[in-house]
């Protein structure tokens, strides 16, 4: 009986077979395989891999704000030695890093002091030191970044993703976002826009809240157990009434399944959003137990229970990293919030066997420019920024194009944003050709019609 | 490969004749053949394409008065057939081909461009048309001139060009039949085989129709008049004195003006990146709504929209109703952070031609303005001319200068003597000075400011007196108060009286001396001019690139239906009632038949024609293409909306029940043929209004604009960073925050829809939706389930029932569950359903509330109470 349950017309009488013989109590939660089921097969989702991936999910760590890659991630020592000298910009200043670079690891990439835990990962990195973007404005380059265009409005990447794999877990939703930001286009960065809508995800908190306020609203139930036991049997009762009367429904079936998932959310997200089972050395790992460390670890932590109990894709969005002024203050106290969290996460995913099939992306909307503002800062910079990727197949401890001799301007195998969405579905196994989705008569895609696969950080 | 560019490595590909497994999706084919690897179309895209269009088409293409050498360079057939001088091109033979012997100026004869048209190419432009003839000629202008042509004739074949036909209604063969709907509709029945449904049961139809035509599920007490009434008369009779009522309250304006406000994509916030709240917009708000309830015109209705502001009026009353209804033109979302004027001018008016040619036709022109429409017959010279119509029209969105705005506009000021509402409540004269007096420090603040960063950022040494991010706080703390300053001064006149603004849009001058374009320089600069600053035709840009503007295109309606030339445009008006006259002309055939099927949509819940917003070639076939036509063409001979949705609600089409039945269902499973009603859920404000109205606390009276239109002008949401909220998201479903009012009044700002709306799939108004998503997601159930507000709602309505009937829990028992039942799902509890909330109501123990609370909520919860059968 739970096998061969699609949804076509045929299998409707034995679904309302199904639903009359279990009729009383608890007795709906036996189906639960076959509406998941039911749920994939009315997603019109589909679900094929079109070539082999090792990545089977991803979680996207965006920091918001643009991250000075010069002083992060893409070592200038050019920079160094003419900090202070006109710049390419008239009026500016290149303004040399205030930290110092040393080579980590195997594969001997430099970081900066600001990651000390991130520089002992190295070797599980892919960076792209030559991404571009095409506007140095927060909101477009944010749209742009998750959904590939910023003048339309389109499916976000996580949206396209889950589109394209479908959901591992009935019980939760395929997509989560944790702490989006509510501007920079908003909802429009987790959206599904004109896909179906169990694709957009389901948002955990808002930017810059503590990791306690990321949670999904009513999950928490009004009224004691039992009296919800009771009063949800009153309520399929009467919609199973209902479609026995009618007899074929799919509307009222989807209800009715559509109880069942909320019941087992309620059941089954606190779990995993409930940290008090991962052993001590697992939240030291994630710097739970420091205050500076602790909320941006929380999120990492969450993001890895997510992704373990079938999660799709999950983001975490951290802000700001927007620094204008004094960034010898503001920096520093960004990285050393995300550090030890990212650290955690890789080293975690790693120990758990789980780094080879997620897919784990860090990058900024763009990046800061190598010359100085009002002395102090660093500005937008669009033209090149830095992007790492770790797990989920991508060729560890390389790196991929340049920024050129400052990190102004990515001078050698440039990645605009399109080419990184085509490159990361392909590790996902999915052909960003091949990935569409029929909207007002044509064809959508996420890359529209451009998209390169970048085949040298691919594994 | 990894240093050397694809690009290289493919032009190795051509000249080599290499092959790799690995390219061999995005391989170069052999050079003659017409199929190029999206490499190399993006090269001549971004590279070729503009300097042919500049350099070139002026003379040479199709669109040139007269092809000089009878050489066209528009198309790769043009190009290899050459003019006079024979070929232009060889393919893969820079040296053999005439077009690079012409841009070298190797023979004096042939030299291109000319000198009077820019004179000799740059050497890398030159370089480009070499590498391009070298690879191939990648080109994707397949088509040659003669070709669009005969795609455009093909595509005017499609069905929803045609006229209007005059059907007459077929000859009644059914007794099922009871109007002239019924007699199309079963005429086919009788070609499908299939066997229509009897008529619903009463309670089901009468909740159908109060629903479908206020929104509102019935009362109790009407229920059993109209009982009585069909037992004292018939049920004929008494159906259809119901249909007069309910078309005749003025709550029917609230839910047909709700279903006009998807269409017209309104919401009270500028959405997009910045999202700033839009306090004027309640008004176009009401003007619908008062429209439908008036049962005004439909072809006047959408005249006033596109072009109130330049119809006649008899009075400042009628001359506000105008105006405020062109706020079709300025509720939509926008960019208001766009840094580049010329392109929000573009923008806006692309949004503005893509929502009035959806909304009234059903067509999607949005996509001619980069290229010719691929599946409509809309080349993008028509675009361009509709673009000079929009490019006139001044958009008067009401937004002043918040954090991170870099396009503001005022609002439009209504007639004072009007007798409008308004929020703002009168203040003195001194206060108007008052608030003039606080907006001038604030701008004197502002000034130091920019000037003090502007000595800083010279480099002179001196650092900024203040913190540098303390400096930026304050600055966008100071835009803050100049935008709020600005938005409450607007409101008032000197003396201190209220003055009524909406969201307008009028024409722009016909002459203006600031025309000249300015590029993005600095952000301090703030609505530079776009170049569009008087009423003008548009240039036509090419592939929608606006750094490549061409030659200007008279202002215009659509070659869509041969009358377009009959349309002229003064040269000092924008052309808008032009072209909203050509949207209602009677031989227009595509307005009428767009306004009767999204009418049958929202009473049936299916289109005639399933695309309801896109009539285009890439939308469906009518199901009942006669039928169509004879609602649209009685339609036109009334424009009355309230009688078409009548002359709808009495057939026996309308009042069919919907059971599934086996049979027809095996031959028509999408009902496509109207074998049965079909089953539909609950928009998301009758959820809500008929949760509130079982409580017995809605409120049905109008209300005096909205949330938003009280808070002013602000950003929706706390930006990180910057100064506290000016507007709270509401999270207003209802009486949790004081607000009984009908849904339609809550505040809507994009992206931060009430909780309740947003879970149950009101559109998101950033484009046309004649028709809703119906979703069923977990996050529904969690919020039935375990809400504040359904629990807060619940407890209400169980003190309603137990109040009636007052004693301990069980008391009353039956009295109270046929009220519940009546209050929720307008019926009596079936023998097991009484049996089985008995076994809930006793097992709740004795506080009688708590137990009926527990009750109500599961009736909410339960399916029935959001569908409509």
């Amino acid at each position: 009986m739970t096998t061969q349950l699609c949804s076509n017309r045929q299998t409707l009488t034995t679904r309302r077979q199904v639903l009359q013989t279990t009729a009383c109590g608890f007795g709906w939660m036996a189906f639960s395989s076959m509406a998941t089921r039911l749920a994939m097969a009315d997603a019109k989702s589909p679900s094929t891999n079109h070539f082999p991936a090792k990545a089977k999910r991803v979680i996207f760590l965006c920091m918001r704000g643009g991250p000075s890659h010069v002083d992060t991630f893409d070592y200038k020592p050019a920079l160094a030695k003419a900090d202070g000298k006109q710049a390419i910009r008239p009026g500016s200043q290149w303004m040399a890093s205030p930290w110092k670079f040393a080579q980590y690891g195997q594969s001997g990439r430099w970081v900066s002091e600001l990651f000390p835990e991130m520089a002992k990962q190295v070797d599980k990195l892919c960076m792209i030191h030559s991404m571009q973007t095409d506007v140095p404005a927060h909101p477009q380059a944010m749209v742009r970044l998750h959904t590939g265009s910023s003048q339309f409005v389109r499916p976000s990447v996580g949206a396209w993703t889950l589109y394209g794999l479908g959901t591992e877990n009935e019980n939760l939703p395929g997509f989560i976002s944790i702490s989006p930001s509510s501007a920079f286009g908003g909802s429009q960065n987790y959206g599904s826009a004109f896909l179906p809508a169990n694709f957009q995800a389901t948002k955990l908190g808002s930017e810059n809240r503590d990791a306690s306020e990321a949670k999904i609203p009513n999950l928490e139930p009004s009224v004691g157990p039992k009296r919800q036991q009771m009063e949800l049997d009153f309520i399929q009762a009467m919609n199973r009434d209902k479609l026995s009367r009618e007899q074929v429904n799919p509307e009222l079936e989807g209800v009715i399944k559509s109880y069942e998932l909320a019941y087992r959310m309620q059941g089954e997200m606190p779990e995993v959003l409930d940290f008090s089972k991962e052993s001590q050395a697992t939240k030291d790992l994630y710097g739970l137990d420091r205050r500076t460390t602790s909320s941006f670890g929380s999120k990492c932590l969450m993001a890895r229970r997510l992704v373990e109990s079938g999660v799709r894709f999950v983001e975490i969005t951290h802000g700001n990293w927007d620094h204008h002024f004094n960034i010898t203050q503001t920096l520093p106290a960004s990285c050393e919030q995300v550090d030890h969290g990212l650290a955690g996460l890789l080293v975690d995913l790693e120990q758990r066997g789980m780094l080879e099939e997620t897919l784990v992306v860090w990058t900024g909307e763009f990046g800061r420019t190598p010359y100085g503002q009002a002395k102090t800062g660093r500005d937008h910079n669009n033209k090149a920024f830095t992007l790492w990727m770790a797990g989920g197949g991508v060729a560890a401890g390389t790196s991929y194009g340049s920024s050129g001799e400052f990190g102004y301007e990515a001078t050698e195998n440039p990645v605009p944003i399109v080419d990184f969405h085509a490159t990361m579905l392909a590790l996902l196994g999915l052909d960003h050709e091949k990935l569409t989705y029929k909207h007002a008569g044509r064809d959508f895609r996420l890359t529209d019609v451009k998209g390169r696969i970048i085949r040298e950080v691919i594994a | 490969m990894n240093s050397q560019s694809l690009w290289q490595f493919l032009v190795g590909l051509v000249l080599y004749g290499a092959s790799s497994p690995f390219l061999a999706s995005v391989s170069a084919q052999p050079k003659q053949s017409e199929t190029f690897s999206e490499r190399d179309i993006q090269f001549f895209e971004a590279k070729v394409r503009p300097l042919l269009v500049k350099h070139c088409y002026a003379c040479h293409s199709t669109d040139a008065d007269k092809a000089e050498g009878n050489l066209r360079v528009d198309s790769r057939p043009d190009l290899l057939k050459g003019g006079d001088s024979g070929p232009a091109v060889v393919v893969g033979d820079p040296r053999r081909s005439i077009l690079m012997r012409a841009v070298l100026y190797e023979d004096l004869k042939l030299a291109m461009p000319p000198s009077d048209a820019g004179g000799k190419l740059r050497p890398d432009e030159i370089a480009i048309l070499e590498q391009w003839i070298r690879i191939g000629v990648p080109d994707p202008r397949n088509e040659s001139t003669a070709k669009t042509d005969d795609s455009k004739a093909a595509a005017l074949q499609w069905w929803a060009f045609q006229p209007i036909q005059d059907i007459s209604v077929p000859k009644p063969s059914s007794t099922w039949a009871k109007t002239a709907i019924d007699h199309f509709v079963a005429k086919t029945h009788a070609e499908k085989k299939l066997q229509p449904s009897p008529q619903a049961e009463m309670h089901i139809l009468i909740r159908r129709l109060h629903f479908d035509l206020t929104g509102l599920p019935p009362t109790p007490t009407e229920i059993a008049s109209f009982a009585t009434d069909a037992q004292a008369t018939s049920f004929e009779s008494a159906y259809s004195k119901r249909v007069d009522n309910l078309l005749a309250s003025s709550q029917f304006g609230v839910q047909w003006g709700r279903h006009w406000l998807d269409v017209a994509r309104y919401a009270e916030s500028t959405g997009r990146d910045i999202n700033v709240s839009t306090p004027y917009a309640w008004r176009y708000r009401d003007y619908v709504i008062d429209s439908f309830n008036k049962d005004k015109s439909y072809s006047q209705f959408l005249r006033e929209q596109v072009a109130g502001d330049l119809l006649d009026h008899r009075d400042s009353k009628e001359e506000a109703e105008h105006l405020i209804a062109t706020g079709l033109l300025a509720v939509g979302s926008r960019a208001i952070n766009e840094m580049n004027p010329r392109q929000f001018a573009l923008d806006q008016a692309d949004e503005q031609i893509d929502t009035v040619f959806q909304a009234t036709m059903g067509l999607t022109v949005a996509c001619a303005r980069c290229h010719d429409h691929k599946f409509d017959p809309i080349p993008q010279k028509d675009y361009t001319a509709v673009a000079g119509i929009f490019l006139s029209t001044k958009t008067l969105f009401g937004v002043p200068s918040v954090r991170q705005t870099r396009v503001t506009a005022k609002p439009l000021g209504l007639p004072a003597d009007a007798n409008l509402a308004v929020t703002a409540k009168p203040i003195s004269k001194a206060g108007v000075e008052d608030l003039l007096a606080r907006l001038k420090d604030v701008q004197g603040e502002m000034e130091e400011m920019r000037q003090e960063l502007f000595r800083s950022m010279q480099g002179n040494g001196n650092n900024p007196s203040m913190d540098a991010q303390r400096q930026l706080q304050r600055r966008f703390a100071l835009e803050s108060q100049k935008g709020q300053l600005e938005s409450r001064i607007m409101e008032y006149d000197d003396d201190g009286n209220p003055v009524p603004l909406a969201m307008a849009v009028i024409d722009k001058p016909a002459t203006s001396n600031s025309n000249q374009y300015t590029r993005y320089v600095s952000r301090d600069f703030r609505n530079r001019s776009s170049g569009f600053e008087s009423i003008t035709d548009s240039p036509f840009f090419s592939r929608g690139d606006l750094e490549m503007a061409g030659d200007t295109v008279a202002r215009g309606v659509p070659s869509l239906f041969g009358n377009a030339q009959n349309v002229s445009i003064p040269s000092n008006t924008s052309g808008r009632l032009q072209l909203a006259d050509w949207i209602v002309d009677p031989s227009n055939p595509m307005t009428t038949r767009v306004a009767v099927n999204r009418v049958w949509n929202w009473l049936i819940g299916q289109g005639l024609v399933t695309s309801v917003d896109n009539f285009g070639t890439t939308g469906s076939t009518p199901s009942h293409p006669e039928l169509l036509d004879y609602l649209a063409k009685k339609f036109q001979s009334h424009w009355s909306t309230k009688k078409l949705v009548r002359e709808i609600v009495m057939s026996a089409t309308y009042q069919q029940s919907s059971a599934h039945q086996e049979s027809p269902f095996r031959i028509d499973p999408d009902n496509a043929f109207l074998w049965r009603m079909n089953p539909r859920r609950l928009e998301a404000e009758s959820i809500r209004d008929a949760v509130l109205s079982a409580t017995g606390s809605l409120d049905l009276r109008p209300q005096l604009a909205s949330s938003i239109g009280f808070s002013g002008a602000g950003p929706i949401d706390r930006p990180p960073q910057g100064p506290q909220p000016f507007f709270r998201r509401p999270s207003s479903n209802g009486p949790v925050d004081n607000f009984n009012g009908r849904s339609v009044y809550l505040g809507l700002p994009r992206d931060s829809q009430p909780e309740i709306l947003q879970l149950f799939d009101m559109p998101d108004a950033n484009t046309v939706q004649g028709k809703r998503e119906s979703t069923n997601v977990p996050a529904q159930s969690l919020f039935m389930l375990n809400s504040e507000w359904i629990a807060k709602q619940s407890q209400a309505t169980a003190s309603r029932i137990v109040n009636a009937f007052p004693g301990t829990a069980m008391e009353h028992f039956d009295s109270r569950l046929k009220l519940a039942y009546q209050l929720a799902v307008g019926r009596i509890p079936t023998a097991e359903e009484a049996s089985a909330a008995k076994n809930l109501i006793s097992q709740m123990g004795s506080n009688p509330e708590t137990a009926w609370s527990s009750l109500a909520r599961g009736l909410f919860a339960s399916a029935e109470f959001r569908y409509l059968d």
